[in-house]
């Protein structure tokens, strides 16, 4: 779509770009200069390599510059980078990628590692597919399980995963709004470190009720903050017990049907008058 | 915590919970399982079953007319807290049924009835 606005010929050379430097190890980004469109791809610190596209295909223009590639890239490029629409799926055979809503290009390695930027994710997790949801990168590894993330950086949350897709918009048994606020995770987290699946309920509250709970270290430890429609939402997590009680209180008993062995203190026989 | 009276004939369930430091009630963890430990296996029998609510449950029997002193321990897989129990195995005294004492039975003369019998 951009690509055609600008005039570019085949809007398929721009997935081609894509492809290219999803293959390489580097971050990369798309831009436009005088009607064209190019790559930049980071090399390492202060070098960057760039590449544009002419109508027939690629041309080196510079490659080891020392020129920052930002800065050049605000000063005289436009950047293309297009960031993927929501709901975009990559699986493992497919030869696509996400491009988040900060430029970084997500796909799913030959051995079924994530891939960031053409670097294979350091959790080795093997995963089916990604999927781009409100700006957050869900992955579904093969147990079935998702886990999400924003930054490249942060790490796979929640960290046992959970098995709720992000697209069906449910989360466990809630229904109701609840299925909107998924929708709409992580506009803000505030914590989310505690066992998804070990939810408790939900509460609706102020971002600074929320922020004092979880500075105070409630009680109620909290899974999850979802906004919905500029209301936030807390999944408290389920406390964690600590220690064994009988509930003798609510002892039932029944007659034993062997009783235990004890002196017969009965008399029976006949009495003989 | 007062020690727990086991009447000798009966079987009793009591439920296991699983609680916070705080002492709130929470489900026990996925996956979790409880054992039983008596002091006396000979005497007492501790045993883990299910209330009537398929919850989690200690089942205790006696296996003598009474025994003071015992001990049972409940601990679990995910490694909370145990919950120990003092048990005394006690005679049931609660009466059930009449007996004629006839052994202790005393008797005084009287005159012999003339009516034949029955």
């Amino acid at each position: 779509m951009v690509a055609a606005s600008l005039g570019f010929p085949e809007a398929k050379h721009l997935d081609q770009l894509r492809r290219t430097h999803l293959s390489r190890q580097f971050r990369a980004e798309l831009g436009q200069r005088n009607g064209r469109i190019g790559v930049f791809s980071l090399i390492s610190h202060g070098r960057y390599h760039l590449r544009y596209y002419q109508d027939s295909g690629y041309r080196h223009d510079r490659e080891g510059a020392t020129e920052r590639p930002t800065s050049s890239i605000s000063e005289n490029w436009e950047s293309l980078m297009v960031e993927s629409p929501a709901n975009t799926v990559v699986a493992q055979a497919m030869d696509q990628a996400i491009i988040d809503s900060l430029g970084n290009t997500w796909g799913i390695t030959q051995s079924g590692r994530t891939m960031v930027n053409g670097r294979a994710d350091t959790d080795p997790a093997q995963v089916l597919i990604l999927l781009y949801v409100n700006s957050l990168i869900w992955r579904q590894t093969t147990d079935l399980r998702w886990h999400c993330k924003r930054h490249w950086s942060d790490a796979w949350w929640p960290p046992g995963g959970t098995d709720i897709s992000p697209q069906s918009g449910k989360i466990g048994e809630q229904t109701g709004q609840i299925e909107r606020a998924i929708g709409q995770v992580m506009g803000e987290i505030i914590a989310c470190r505690a066992d998804f699946d070990a939810y408790k309920s939900w509460a609706f509250l102020a971002m600074t009720e929320v922020k004092a709970l979880v500075s105070a270290g409630a009680a109620d430890r909290v899974a999850m903050i979802a906004r919905l429609d500029e209301i936030l939402a807390m999944l408290k997590a389920q406390a964690t017990p600590t220690k064994i009680v009988l509930d003798i209180e609510h002892a039932t008993d029944a007659k034993q049907a062997i009783p235990p062995a004890e002196a017969n203190n009965g008399v029976d026989g006949n009495a003989e008058l | 915590m007062p020690n727990f009276e086991l009447l000798d004939d009966k079987v009793v369930t009591i439920p296991i919970l699983t609680q916070t430091a705080s002492g709130t009630t929470e489900p026990p963890p996925a996956g979790d399982v409880f054992t039983a430990l008596s002091s006396n296996t000979g005497s007492l029998n501790a045993v883990i079953g299910t209330t009537a609510a398929g919850a989690p449950a200690l089942v205790l029997n006696a296996l003598v007319a009474a025994s003071p002193g015992l001990t049972v321990t409940v601990s679990d897989s995910a490694g909370l807290v145990v919950a120990t129990q003092i048990v005394d195995i006690v005679d049931d005294n609660t009466p059930t049924n009449v007996v004629l004492d006839l052994a202790n039975a005393v008797s005084t003369s009287q005159p012999a009835p003339t009516a034949p019998g029955p």
